[in-house]
């Protein structure tokens, strides 16, 4: 039987109507002459008719009014999953803009980007002026006050983000099971 | 059901009408279920799939294209979720032997090919079926319980041909090899006389 496997092969095809007719042909020859094969065969096809006599299960009950009910609540769930997504993505690329930023200004790769004349030139060295004068002063701010201040005020901020995060994630469960609780009532 | 009657219904409920979305539900409940539970085995996590089919078919349903059968669309939905739970239920232990659903159902007319079958047979039939790998159960189930041809198939798993029919093949392969293993067998090895009468 093993070594005639191309020919379970072919009366898979066959049972399920997906032979043609030479693959057809070629099995009929090849079972008249193969004992091993016709025996296969005959359970092959006591499979094959014992699964087309096994019934389809039909639904228990109408699942339309069960989904309806749910419809609500996960359109809200899906909203605020995609919400919740898309303020992460906004707050990565933000951060990121900033941290390179503010890398380029305390470099002041910005000056080799400066129009050399100008109107132009006048004002982006107004600005580029003012820039780096603000990340001096705030350098200056932070050596003065001094690491483990900038720690602790840092945790903190941080805590407060978690605990306002958590609050806003709550309200959104409230008001999205609003809808929900009328209709299974 | 008519199509013309279905894409009126799909449209409608792509605009949100609730009322033609349950119509929908309505028209393929049957087939989702039936795919979820020989997929499953049990008539619990079932009906649970079938609703979160119908819920991810809703949330999904603007990126329906025509280009498939609505019903090949909603049956791969349904295929993937229940391929998914069985890949989390592994490890867990999961009783397969529950009490056969088919069987206690009193709304079902029986045919007359199916009184060919006892029960016994069928819970055979079911069991064998429940041990093949899930990727081989899927097409099996299409096959045999949704009457798709290889390329409707191929539609619903993503899949060749080429590749249906190999499936097929091996599917058809691992329950004659656990047939002729297994102490309950699905009687196909010998004698090969058919056990008529309940
Ligand atoms: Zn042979």
């Amino acid at each position: 039987m093993i070594q005639h496997a191309e020919y379970t092969m072919l009366m898979s095809l066959v049972l399920d109507g997906e032979a043609d007719a030479d693959e057809e042909v070629r099995l009929r020859e090849h079972l008249r002459g193969c004992d091993d094969c016709r025996q296969t065969w005959q359970r092959w096809r006591e499979l094959d008719r014992r699964l087309l006599a096994t019934p389809a299960i039909p639904a228990p009950v109408d699942f339309s009014a069960l989904v309806l009910a749910q419809l609500d609540t996960r359109v809200a769930q899906e909203r605020q999953r995609r919400w919740l997504i898309a303020g992460l993505t906004f707050a990565w690329l933000g951060a990121v803009v900033v941290a390179l930023v503010s890398l380029a200004l305390a470099n002041g790769w910005h000056l080799q980007l400066a129009p050399a004349q100008g109107p132009l030139a006048a004002a982006w060295a107004g600005l580029s002026s003012t820039g780096s004068w603000a990340l001096r002063e705030i350098s200056a701010f932070l050596v003065e006050i001094g690491a483990p201040t900038i720690a602790a005020v840092t945790g903190a901020a941080l805590v407060l983000a978690c605990g306002l995060a958590m609050m806003w994630l709550w309200v959104v469960a409230r008001v999205s099971a609003g809808p929900r609780a009328l209709v299974t009532e | 059901m008519n199509a013309i009657q279905e894409l009126e219904w799909l449209k409608l409920a792509q605009r949100g009408d609730r009322a033609a979305f349950a119509r929908l539900v309505q028209a393929y409940q049957g087939p989702v279920y039936n795919l979820c539970y020989r997929m499953l085995g049990n008539s619990v996590e079932a009906e649970d799939a079938t609703q979160e089919t119908f819920l991810r078919v809703y949330l999904k349903l603007n990126t329906y294209s025509q280009e498939h059968k609505l019903s090949s669309w909603m049956l791969s939905i349904a295929s993937h979720y229940c391929i998914d739970r069985l890949r989390r239920r592994r490890g867990e232990t999961v009783s397969l032997d529950e009490e056969p659903v088919a069987a206690a159902l009193p709304a079902h007319q029986a045919g007359p090919e199916e009184t060919a079958l006892t029960a016994e047979a069928r819970d055979a039939v079911r069991g064998a079926v429940e041990k093949l790998d899930p990727a081989y159960r899927v097409p099996l189930i299409l096959r045999y319980w949704h009457d798709l041809s290889y390329q409707e198939i191929a539609d619903v798993m993503g899949l060749t041909v080429q590749a249906v029919k190999s499936r097929l093949h091996r599917a058809r392969l691992q329950m004659i090899e656990a047939a002729s293993t297994s102490e309950a067998p699905l009687g196909l090895v010998a004698p090969l006389g058919l056990r008529h009468g309940a």
